[in-house]
């Protein structure tokens, strides 16, 4: 064996130590960044930063903790009502803090994204998903609401999930490639997409010889998501208290929908007033029947479920109720809302996951403060008491508990 | 620069343990430069729905 010369020797030596400390160095920082991330994790539950919303890292570490409970949904999460879950939660009353993850415009197929890249964290672990009816008004729902909820770290990791089966990954691919933008700058991404959807023998063939690229990427992905959580902290690290106050109590629920009746008169006045002028002469339940019927959302919701069932998640599914009021607003009849929600309860009802509807409560003009699917002081009521009875095995106190009959 | 050099081949293990460090701070400089991924999302309207 020929050493080489004395000088080639010394540059590779050197090479090699550099690169054994370089990555003990990468190694204990990351151990530290998930310490980090496990010291703040709770007190970053009212947090909607990227870091959080765009990443893995954070959610994986609240889906570790069982005093966490992630509640996964879009804009209602970040409104400013005092009673949203995150607020109603924060010093867990009933020994438990909600961890909202979701933003204006997240739809099924962005959370299903990031319920994939936490992966194995969720295998028999509870979460809340909140379904906004809006996201199925329309055939297809503005794209820019996807691209503004998209992370490419997210879309890697399902892409080359290995906890996924492959089936449900070329159907999520070919949705994802409907919304070009968003990985038209990546061609690792794209082309893993594309072999997906394609799904041929020559693009299977292909996507295999991709796995290892993917899975260093991924790699790195998760390390640079550890680094942002870590910075993300340390930047505001004053605002985020390690231990949160805690309060345990006793919940009186009817106290706590009384309060909050009181104070959604004047919201429910403004919808009364908004009513009189975007009532439309003529119903529309024809069309808006035919629009729900084709609405891309059902196919994202049912790859979500999927997702779901691969990974063992435990899931509690709420969607809010479509008030009579809007109803009226929208020139539907009872008929068309229907449609929804009973299309809704088979979905759910074919994976067996619990779907919470409150339905009984769509004659109450007060429990969203908009037509927009935002809940109002006393909607985030009843949802916090279905939360509340979701994380401690308790049967929902709505009338779903009685589901309808699935269809012959 | 010859008495570097000099000084260098006269100490073979100090001379590898500053290339070393040099080779960790071109790794350093890597890290810093390109180790950061991108966890920002495009701007978009909102539009209420």
């Amino acid at each position: 064996m020929n050493p080489g010369p004395p000088t080639r020797r010394s540059h590779l030596t050197a090479a090699l130590a550099a690169l054994v400390v370089a990555g003990a160095a990468l190694a204990a920082g990351l151990v530290w960044c998930q310490r980090v991330e496990r010291r703040y994790v709770h007190a970053l539950a009212p947090d909607f930063s990227d870091a959080k919303l765009q990443g893995a890292a954070l959610q994986r570490a609240a889906f570790a903790e069982d005093d966490l409970l992630i509640l996964y949904g879009s804009s209602e999460l970040t409104q400013d009502v005092p009673t949203t879950a995150v607020r109603f939660f924060q010093d867990y009353p009933t020994g438990f803090r909600v961890f909202p993850v979701g933003k204006h415009g997240t739809g099924a197929l962005a959370v299903l994204q990031k319920v994939a890249a936490v992966g194995p964290g969720v295998r028999g672990r509870k979460a809340a998903f909140s379904i906004s009816p809006g996201f199925f008004f329309y055939e297809v729902f503005d794209p820019g609401q996807y691209e503004g909820n998209f992370s490419t770290m997210q879309a890697y990791e399902l892409a080359f999930s290995s906890r996924l089966s492959r089936e449900l990954k070329r159907d999520v691919a070919r949705r994802m490639l409907a919304f070009p933008n968003t990985v038209d700058d990546d061609w690792l991404l794209e082309t893993a997409l594309d072999r997906l959807a394609g799904d041929s023998a020559t693009d299977r063939l292909l996507y295999d010889a991709l796995r290892p690229l993917g899975a260093l990427n991924n790699a790195i992905g998760r390390a640079q998501d550890h680094v942002e959580a870590t910075l993300h902290i340390l930047d505001d690290d004053t605002t985020f208290e390690t231990a949160p106050a805690r309060g345990p109590r006793v919940l009186n629920w009817s106290r706590l929908v009384k309060n909050a009746a009181n104070v959604v008169g004047s919201l429910v006045e403004k919808k009364r007033k908004q009513v009189t002028k975007l009532r439309p002469k003529t119903s529309r339940d024809k069309a808006f029947i035919e629009t729900v019927g084709k609405a891309k959302e059902w196919t994202d919701t049912e790859l979500l479920l999927r997702t779901l069932r691969e990974l063992g998640a435990q899931p509690l599914l709420l969607t809010m109720p479509i008030e009579d009021i809007r109803l009226e607003a929208a020139g539907l009849s009872p008929a068309a809302r229907r449609v929804f929600t009973e299309r809704l309860h088979r979905l759910a009802q074919a994976y067996n996951f619990p779907l919470l509807d409150f339905r009984e409560y769509e004659n109450d003009p007060g429990f969203l403060s908009d037509f927009f699917d935002h809940l109002s002081e006393k909607g985030w009521i009843y949802y916090n008491r279905e939360l509340d009875n979701f994380y401690h095995d308790r049967i929902p106190q709505t009338e779903q508990a009685a589901l309808p009959n699935p269809p012959p | 620069m010859k008495t570097v050099q000099a000084w260098l081949e006269a100490h073979p293990r100090t001379g590898t343990a500053l290339l070393a460090l040099y080779y960790l701070a071109i790794i350093t400089g890597l890290v810093v430069m390109y180790g950061r991924g991108d966890f920002s999302t495009p701007p978009f309207v909102y539009q209420e729905f």
